[in-house]
């Protein structure tokens, strides 16, 4: 029996939503770019339905259909223009800085960032789903991570090594909660 | 670097979604969405070719009620006097709804002016062409009692070369690369419809875009795209044409197909 859409799909929408977020910047675009893959995969949904990963294919649709949606200019889609005005509670420059450095890398180099450090897909992944060679994607990872470094400064985050040579994060691990 | 790099921006990428609200169903929204989707996906193989289908991207927006029948906006056809075609208003399609009021307005234009000369440099057979109204890519010729659905767009090419260009014995449809002014390669598609009936198209590129020219049957009378490769090709190797084409090519009045 094939899986069921739309219960996958309330099982996949909040997680395809953040990424859509992390992608477009702002709630609402990423809401909008959300419901059209949805409803991409509805409408092909027997094949969809049938790959190895739906999660991967699911996230190939919605990488596709942003990079299409930033090339069409239709929407306005202009990557973090506006950024989620409610404050996170801790460090919100940080989180409005991070976003804002997201927002300046090229579209492609973002969906490379957001895949791999927010969904964990692998380089070959990542290569298959955006049309070009796993060395392009660790280079142009490391270099967007080069960027985002730039932007976010030099803090000790990024270069902090603790009194037992730990690195010091001071924006992750045991503030997360 | 690597290692503690990642590991902090995939902190901060966790911290940035964590005061998302997570209210919102857009499950029934998408469902809806798709349904339509898939209606109009239907309605556009039903009016083309087992070839276009088996390409699996000549899925052009002809909306159509149904077998047999063509639909037609009549509000888009002021002049034409009364005839067998039956009509019936055309439902826009996706792309034309995604479209600004100014997006429209460059569109429109756009068709008027390809209607005009496909008019002018199509074969007689094809009648009087002239532009669908309320859709992104779409013309009907009309001779007689007889409507040909017809498909053009020039748009911002996406990635990859697109269908091969061969012959294809068990579905009838043929392939044939010709070239055009200016050094222009192009694949002239042939083949039968579901019907039998027989669809002719034309694919090139041409600086950043991709131009497609198809003229399908009138299902309804059974009659087959009246226009052969010859006659094609003399029709995309006009001036005017080509002109046409240069111009959509400079300032897009399309996005890449959706």
């Amino acid at each position: 029996m094939g899986l069921d859409f739309e219960e996958y799909a309330r099982g996949a929408q909040r997680r395809l939503y953040r990424t859509a977020y992390l992608l477009c910047g702002d709630p609402e675009n990423a809401r909008d770019l959300t419901q059209s893959t949805l409803a991409r995969l509805f409408q092909y949904w027997h094949r969809a339905s049938r790959a190895d990963n739906v999660d991967a294919y699911a996230c190939t649709v919605l990488t596709r259909l942003y990079l299409t949606e930033r090339r069409r200019g239709l929407r306005t889609l202009l990557a973090h223009r506006r950024i989620d005005p409610a404050p996170a509670p801790e460090r919100p420059e940080l989180r409005v800085t991070l976003l804002a450095a997201l927002a300046g890398l090229p579209p492609r180099a973002r969906a490379m960032v957001v895949l791999r450090y927010w969904d964990d897909l692998s380089v070959e992944t990542v290569a298959g789903l955006l049309g070009c060679s796993a060395s392009t994607v660790k280079s142009q990872c490391s270099r967007a991570l080069g960027r985002l470094r730039e932007q976010l400064g030099e803090g000790d985050s990024w270069s902090g090594r603790g009194a037992a040579g730990q690195p010091r994060n001071r924006c992750g691990g045991r503030a997360e909660g | 670097m690597g290692e503690r790099d990642a590991a902090f921006v995939r902190g901060e990428l966790a911290r940035a979604v964590r005061e998302l609200p997570g209210s919102y169903d857009l499950v029934p929204g998408a469902v809806a969405r798709g349904r339509r989707r898939r209606a109009r996906g239907r309605a556009g193989m039903a009016a083309g070719a087992v070839g276009l289908v088996a390409l699996g991207w000549f899925a052009a927006p002809v909306v159509l009620p149904g077998r047999g029948t063509v639909a037609v906006d009549s509000s888009a056809f002021p002049s034409a006097s009364p005839s067998a075609v039956p009509e019936s208003s055309v439902e826009p399609d996706a792309e034309y709804l995604a479209m600004t009021d100014a997006e429209r307005q460059r569109l429109a234009v756009f068709k008027a002016q390809a209607a005009r000369i496909l008019d002018a440099e199509l074969p007689a057979g094809i009648g009087r062409l002239t532009a669908d109204g309320r859709t992104a890519a779409t013309y009907t010729g009309r001779a007689g009692d007889r409507a040909f659905p017809v498909v053009f767009y020039v748009r911002p090419r996406e990635e990859g070369t697109g269908p091969p260009c061969r012959d294809s014995p068990e579905t009838g449809l043929t392939c044939e690369r010709l070239t055009l002014p200016g050094g222009i390669g192009a694949k002239f598609f042939g083949g039968p419809d579901p019907d039998g009936l027989t669809v002719r198209a034309v694919e090139f590129r041409y600086g950043r875009s991709e131009v497609r020219l198809a003229l399908n049957p009138d299902v309804a009378a059974k009659a087959p795209a009246p226009v052969t490769v010859a006659q094609l090709r003399a029709a995309v190797s006009a001036p005017a044409f080509l002109d046409l084409v240069r111009g959509a090519d400079a300032e897009p009045v399309m996005t890449e197909w959706p």
